[in-house]
């Protein structure tokens, strides 16, 4: 009686979310595959954008492009991440463990953006660091503003790839994980970009007015005018956002079906 | 077929209709069949107007395919058959033609009305954007061999196309780019005998675009059939065949 009873009972969703979140982050832990594909992938990235607006004079075309090479790097690392985590996972066979248990193939969407997309969002704030040293991009109050368009943008993303991952399954497929995810992945990335670009704009035109010796408005007061150029975007990321992981909770567990 | 010939004899009067006011100072070896620009007046667009009954029709197809790929995937995922994978196919390379359609034609309007075919106004861009998108979803399916996880992807892929046309239509109102539309391109669209040819080819040119899929169902539905009686017949010549008779098996 009391084996029946033990048998039926399922641990409630947010423990077993938990439980998947941990499970996602210590093998991120042990292998580091994702993290380093991603994060040495968008290191030299920065360092081939370096390299190619090196000679070009501080301008607000200079800025724009900056800034639209900085997503289209951040796009190609992620990929690349996303290739080596699902193969690995495929590879040594750690999903069919978690499958075999009821109730856990939502939950394990949620985990598996929930670690990525923390992971991608850190590899993008790098990617941003990273330009601010090299290629003397004025982002360092700005940072503040690009962080929630990060991490929107970094959801959204990791949910698409995490979806088609799982309906691509393993091996030699994942490789066309970048044919599928990137038309899909176009308007999040425009959103970002224009966010990324107003913003960097707004700091660039400061810089420029603080070295010709002019009236600089408080910082206080850029950042709230930054926040007004990223309403916007933000909103539409964040509205796209809602439709991935609406769709990847609905269809995750219908992708893992074999 | 009816709705073949339908279609195809309404497109062409339609085309007649659309084209037949050629300029005759026009360059010759020109590809703009429009009216010669008057620059930067967007008001004085003469003819060019007439493109416009091939474009929006093929845009509408667009979206009519990109909500029946919706349903279809829905379908799809709840009975598992193998006629809403069709669909769903069938409903992407029509698109795939008619959003093509959309994007050349826009092109030769912004060629006359702007002075430059590509000029990445919003969308056109995001058009392209939902044309690569249909690209990707036949691309994708055909480089997975299982017919399960191939009929999953098609799927799954489908549904997360489905942003993609609402953000096309809404391009102009999310960048913020009024002014590459003049509203009095859109009234002239709407009133009178202009509105009248436009209903007309906004039917025929559907019709025929319908017509096209259907085939095309008609088309995979046949081919899976083949492949099912191909699979049966090899089968049954395995069964009968004696085992010495089999390559590489020694009496």
């Amino acid at each position: 009686m009391k084996t029946s009873a033990i048998a039926t009972t399922q641990p409630p969703p947010l423990r077993t979310w938990l439980t998947l979140v941990r499970r996602e982050w210590l093998i991120e832990r042990r292998s580091l595959a994702w993290l380093s594909a991603a994060g040495f992938l968008a290191l030299q990235e920065v360092v081939v954008i370096g390299l190619a607006f090196s000679s070009e004079p501080a301008s607000r075309t200079r800025t724009a492009m900056i800034a639209g090479a900085l997503w289209l790097a951040f796009l190609f690392a992620g990929i690349a991440g996303s290739q080596r985590s699902f193969a690995q996972e495929y590879q040594d066979g750690a999903l069919d463990g978690v499958l075999c248990q009821h109730g856990t193939r939502t939950p394990l969407f949620f985990a598996k953006v929930a670690v990525t997309s923390g992971l991608l969002a850190i590899v993008c704030l790098a990617l941003m660091l990273g330009a601010a040293f090299f290629l003397s991009l004025e982002l360092s109050a700005a940072l503040l503003l690009l962080l929630p368009v990060m991490l929107a943008a970094s959801i959204g993303y990791v949910a698409v790839t995490t979806l088609l991952a799982a309906s691509l399954g393993g091996g030699q497929r994942l490789s066309g994980l970048s044919i599928g995810t990137l038309p899909l992945l176009v308007p999040l990335f425009l959103f970002a970009t224009m966010a990324t670009r107003d913003v960097a704009l707004l700091f660039h035109e400061r810089a420029l007015l603080a070295a010709s010796g002019g009236a600089l408005e408080p910082l206080a007061d850029a950042l709230l005018r930054g926040c007004e150029v990223v309403a916007r975007p933000l909103g539409l990321l964040i509205a796209l956002d809602a439709v991935y992981l609406g769709l990847g909770s609905v269809l995750f567990g219908k992708a893992l079906e074999r | 077929m009816l709705l073949l010939i339908g279609g195809v004899v309404g497109t062409c009067w339609v085309v007649y209709q659309a084209f037949h006011v050629l300029d005759p100072h026009m360059p010759a070896n020109t590809f703009q069949i429009l009216a010669p620009p008057e620059a930067g007046n967007p008001q004085k667009l003469h003819h060019s107007y007439r493109i416009f009954f091939l474009k929006l029709p093929s845009i509408y197809t667009s979206a009519l395919c990109s909500m029946l790929m919706g349903a279809s995937a829905v379908l799809l995922f709840l009975s598992r058959k193998k006629v809403w994978e069709h669909l769903i196919v069938a409903c992407a390379q029509i698109a795939l033609v008619s959003c093509l359609v959309t994007i050349v034609t826009g092109y030769f309007w912004g060629e006359y009305a702007w002075g430059r075919g590509w000029n990445w106004e919003p969308q056109l861009t995001s058009a392209l954007i939902l044309w690569l998108s249909y690209v990707a979803l036949l691309q994708l399916r055909a480089s997975v061999r299982e017919p399960r996880q191939r009929q999953t992807l098609t799927g799954v892929y489908a549904l997360l196309t489905l942003p993609l046309y609402p953000l096309t239509k809404y391009a102009i109102e999310i960048f913020g780019d009024t002014g590459s539309h003049p509203m009095e391109l859109r009234d002239l669209l709407a009133g009178g005998a202009v509105a009248s040819l436009k209903s007309t080819a906004t039917l025929a040119v559907m019709a025929f675009y319908f017509a096209l899929l259907l085939i095309r169902l008609m088309q995979l539905d046949l081919r899976t059939r083949l492949e099912a009686i191909n699979v049966i017949t090899t089968t049954m010549q395995n069964a009968h065949t004696p085992v010495s008779a089999k390559p590489g098996v020694e009496a």
